[in-house]
């Protein structure tokens, strides 16, 4: 699974993302590709992701859609899987936020049949 | 065929005096559901303007100019606003000419001041007044059509400088989640934050930081998201 999620992983490090990685539901790293300390990341994405919930209704009721820091330096963009994991992509700067959003969104469901 | 009063889609509700009503509602078209003192009513907003009163209180009902008095005098009252699509607009007011109900601006016979359910004595009532806009500062600049919120994350908590707070929101979660995007940030190294942005089916929120605290925007999912950041960035 981890070859396979890995390759699918490779196909968003495009339009200036750096780094790509799928956190599970116990905040580890499931699969990444791309350079980036996602093992440091993982449990605190994990976490972040649970207060979006809240934010967007309550834990189990309704999920957020994406969430996006933007940093001086970069942005991260999150997406949830449905079984409880986090899609993040790490952007460098001047990156194409659109274009990467839109790979994500549109292998959502290759990486969800993967895992 | 019995038209029934559109329920139109809930931004919220609070407590606040009705001339909150005429000073926030400059873009808003649709139903301000109102209750207070064990009675409930509305009044049909459409960009500002006042359209249509009624509030029923037992076997009593008001309607027009004397509902609106009479809301007036209650002082704060409980508010939520809903919106209407011009469809809903139109089936409001449809209910409204069924219940003899003034409606602003037609020339239909008017309703009595007070009295039951069944219209008793028609007479002329002069079109509701409209107040003028008494908007602050912060107010006019988030005064935008799909801006339900915007607020500021403090050390006393969440304080609203425009819009109304949806019922269910977090304020909690609202008010940590810039702190844990900023932890965030610095693990993956990307340095100091602008601001945050987290999707829903409800809205989208954006969050920033300020000097006094941190800045909370919500917008309907219906506004653009570019369209948000612009308005956060043009503060």
């Amino acid at each position: 699974m981890v070859g396979m999620l890995t390759f699918v992983l490779k196909k968003l490090l495009i339009g200036g993302a750096i780094g790509a990685a799928l956190v599970g539901p116990e905040g580890e790293v499931l699969g990444q590709a791309g350079g980036a300390d996602w093992d440091g990341a993982a449990p605190l994405i994990h976490k972040a992701a649970s207060s979006w919930e809240c934010l967007a209704g309550g834990p189990g009721t309704e999920r957020y859609g994406g969430a996006i820091v933007e940093g001086a330096g970069g942005s991260l963009l999150v997406m949830p899987i449905e079984d409880g994991s986090v899609l993040a992509v790490l952007l460098g700067p001047g990156a194409n936020q659109g274009r990467v959003r839109y790979e994500m969104k549109k292998n959502i469901e290759l990486i969800t049949s993967v895992v | 065929m019995t038209v029934i009063l559109p329920e139109g889609t809930s931004l919220g509700t609070m407590q606040a005096p009705l001339t909150w009503v005429f000073s926030h509602t400059g873009k808003f078209v649709g139903k301000v559901a109102v209750q207070v003192q064990g009675g409930n009513g509305f009044l049909l907003i459409r960009k500002g303007e006042e359209i249509a009163y009624w509030f029923r209180y037992g076997k009593m009902v008001l309607r027009g100019s004397a509902a609106r008095e009479y809301l007036l005098s209650q002082g704060v009252i409980e508010l939520t606003l809903c919106r209407y699509t011009e469809e809903e607009f139109s089936i409001a007011l449809e209910w409204c000419n069924g219940h003899g109900v003034q409606i602003a601006g037609s020339a239909h016979a008017m309703t009595p001041a007070t009295g039951s359910e069944e219209p008793r004595v028609q007479t002329q009532v002069e079109p509701p007044q409209t107040q003028p806009p008494v908007r602050q500062v912060p107010a006019m600049l988030w005064s935008d059509d799909g801006i339900v919120m915007v607020g500021r994350c403090g050390a006393g908590g969440l304080e609203i400088l425009a819009g109304m707070k949806p019922a269910d929101l977090d304020e909690r979660a609202l008010c940590s989640s810039f702190g844990v995007a900023r932890k965030l940030a610095d693990t993956l190294g990307i340095g100091e934050i602008s601001d945050f942005t987290l999707e829903t089916r409800s809205g989208t929120y954006l969050v920033s930081e300020e000097d006094e605290g941190i800045l909370c925007l919500i917008a309907t999912p219906d506004v653009p998201f570019g369209r948000v950041r612009a308005l956060l960035q043009r503060r």
